[in-house]
């Protein structure tokens, strides 16, 4: 049996946290400031963070808002924790990078720092690291959200003991937008989890950031 | 609770076409890694294992001989290679019992070169596009799920596929897996100065590095005993939560994923009569696998590497390498380490130096990968009683 303790959705310069907005960016900003405002309105002093490409940069800060004074770590064993992602384009502006590296035979120049990223789940590695999760992890591509696949695949986990708390979304980065939608998944004695609870999650949050664009 | 069965499986690597190409040639052990010259994959030189492109352009024409669409070299290898294994199932797998899991880390990434870009739709470049060109093309009825999760993925798809018809989800799931050369990989890989010059030496005191492959294998699996040669008993998957591209020091995660399978498959340590590693023949990872499998009591099992026959072939890694160890448990054959030597890791882990006659009825898989990410999966056996 599981519940969801929190969400957050982050997209289109609007970031909200189990449905109250937290926090909107100047709606000019290319995202790379956005997410850069974000960092510095968390406080946050991670080195780290300045390596990562952007995909990492946003499942970094989703993850960041996501677990802020939560008790995650106090509960749950490591290796009890979980993480299941979803995203769609991959690391495509990663890729896209390392490949302009390659074009130019007479400047040849692969980097291993832009290489490392062209795997999506360096996104969960980079979560894993920061709030030291070390439980079942995995990275799904979906052309879209996929709430079937998240509901079903997490329950299993609950229900094979494999873990007691996970962390589940939706992290999409590429040429035109962004967006982070994650949870915090727990056991608990309540119904467990379904498709459509986060079916109408996710709506509840488009239908509010399309809103806001008008 | 379903109990998982292995059914048909398929592969293409450097060694040969299906398994009994692959199995004679590894029994015979022979490598299909070469040094490759080929401004393709890369100005310098490197040490790869590439499928024979030609045979197979002549391959798929002879299975696929009208086709309507064209499909990338990608594609084609997991069209081939699923086409190959679902004619020896006797069930229907265009239900709604049957999902299809396609486990690749950069699926068409040669479609991001210059040469290639104006040939292809934009979207062409993304996983779940190929998924969708394969679901149409075999009129499945489920959406394919994707998993890229660097290194692990072939042995996170099938964990993934088993538990989803433990759960009763599914009956039936094909796992695909494929990884083609190419340059953006092989140039990421030289630029962290980890490709050998030479045949990669796992667990050796000289290894210098790993080989790059590329391969494609489908593995069934099924809720249907029957005709079943193997079963899926248990599986894991760990993070380091360590560094991104190094993997632990000390091993701890890969343990964690071995010994959360081995808890699963109810079994323990003792009870495994082989283990087939991931062993890339780095300096790191095979260290660090040889402090997991300490951890895990695992020292006196049998252990090999396949990497010295077709290179580290990423997204299918995982997929290819069990598939051979499953038809080898058949055989009750231990397939050397090619490469393998003079010990060259700290702990006293037993590297199989030759292939000989072994009885093995479990042995576990595992896997591990940029990310900090680790798979552990159990095998077993199943004898028929009819």
């Amino acid at each position: 049996m599981t519940k969801i303790v929190k969400h957050i959705f982050f997209s289109q310069d609007k970031l909200f946290v189990d449905f109250q907005k937290q926090f909107s960016f100047e709606s000019n900003l290319n995202f790379g400031a956005t997410f850069k405002s974000l960092y510095k309105a968390l406080k946050l002093d991670y080195p780290k963070y300045f390596k990562m490409d952007s995909l990492s940069k946003l499942g970094f800060l989703a993850a960041e808002i996501l677990l802020q004074d939560s008790k995650l770590r106090a509960m749950h064993r490591p290796e009890k924790i979980g993480i299941v992602i979803e995203n769609s384009s991959s690391t495509i502006l990663m890729d896209t990078k390392h490949q302009e590296t390659l074009n130019n035979k007479e400047a040849y120049f692969p980097s291993p720092a832009n290489f490392v990223y062209t795997l999506p789940n360096i996104l969960t590695g980079e979560i894993c690291i920061r709030h030291k999760i070390q439980g079942e992890n995995v990275m799904f591509i979906s052309s879209k959200f996929d709430a079937e696949m998240i509901a079903t695949y997490v329950e299993k986990l609950f229900d094979d003991k494999k873990i007691t708390a996970c962390l589940a979304g939706y992290i999409e980065i590429n040429e035109e937008n962004y967006e982070a939608f994650l949870l915090l998944i727990e056991n608990s004695f309540k119904d467990p989890i379904n498709e459509k609870q986060l079916i109408d999650i996710y709506s509840k949050y488009k239908n509010r950031t399309n809103a806001w664009k008008n | 609770m379903h109990e998982v069965f292995v059914h048909s499986t398929y592969l293409v690597t450097s060694l040969g076409f299906g398994i009994r190409e692959n199995m004679d040639k590894l029994y015979h052990e022979q490598s299909g890694s070469t040094l490759i010259h080929d401004q393709k994959y890369s100005p310098e030189a490197f040490f790869g294992s590439k499928i024979e492109h030609l045979r197979f352009a002549t391959e798929f024409e002879n299975q696929f001989p009208s086709l309507s669409i064209e499909y990338t070299l990608f594609e084609k290898l997991l069209l081939f290679v699923i086409q190959k294994s679902i004619q020896n199932i006797s069930f229907p797998l265009n239900t709604k019992d049957t999902l299809l899991i396609i486990s690749s880390t950069k699926g068409n990434i040669d479609l991001l070169a210059k040469s290639e870009r104006d040939k292809w739709e934009k979207e062409r470049i993304f996983l779940w596009k190929s998924a969708e060109y394969i679901q149409k093309f075999f009129k499945l009825e489920n959406k394919v799920a994707i998993i890229s999760n660097a290194c692990i993925s072939g042995v996170e798809a099938i964990s993934v596929g088993a538990r989803f018809i433990r759960s009763g989800k599914f009956k039936n799931v094909i796992v695909a897996g494929a990884d083609i050369l190419s340059e953006f990989v092989v140039s990421g890989f030289q630029s962290f100065q980890s490709l050998s010059l030479e045949q990669c030496k796992p667990f050796d005191s000289g290894r210098s590095g790993l080989n790059l492959g590329e391969a494609a294998a489908v593995l069934i699996l099924s809720s249907s005993e029957n005709k079943s040669f193997a079963k899926v008993l248990g599986s894991a998957s760990s993070n380091d939560a360590n560094h991104i591209s190094g993997p632990s020091r000390s091993g701890d995660g890969l343990f964690l994923a071995i010994q959360s399978a081995l808890m699963e498959s109810e079994i323990t340590a003792n009870q495994l009569d082989f283990i087939s590693a991931h062993g890339t023949a780095t300096d790191y990872n095979d260290e660090m696998e040889s402090k997991a499998l300490s951890l895990a009591n695992l020292e006196s099992v049998p252990v090999n590497s396949l990497k010295g026959y077709w290179g580290h072939t990423l997204g299918a890694a995982g997929l290819v390498e069990s598939i051979v160890s499953i038809e080898a448990m058949k055989e009750n054959k231990l397939i050397r380490t090619l490469g393998y030597e003079n010990h060259g890791v700290s702990k006293n882990i037993s590297v199989v130096a030759s292939t000989k006659t072994h009885r093995i009825d479990t042995f576990l898989k595992t896997a591990s990968g940029f990310g900090g990410t680790n798979a552990a999966i159990i095998f077993q056996k199943h004898n028929q009683h009819d």
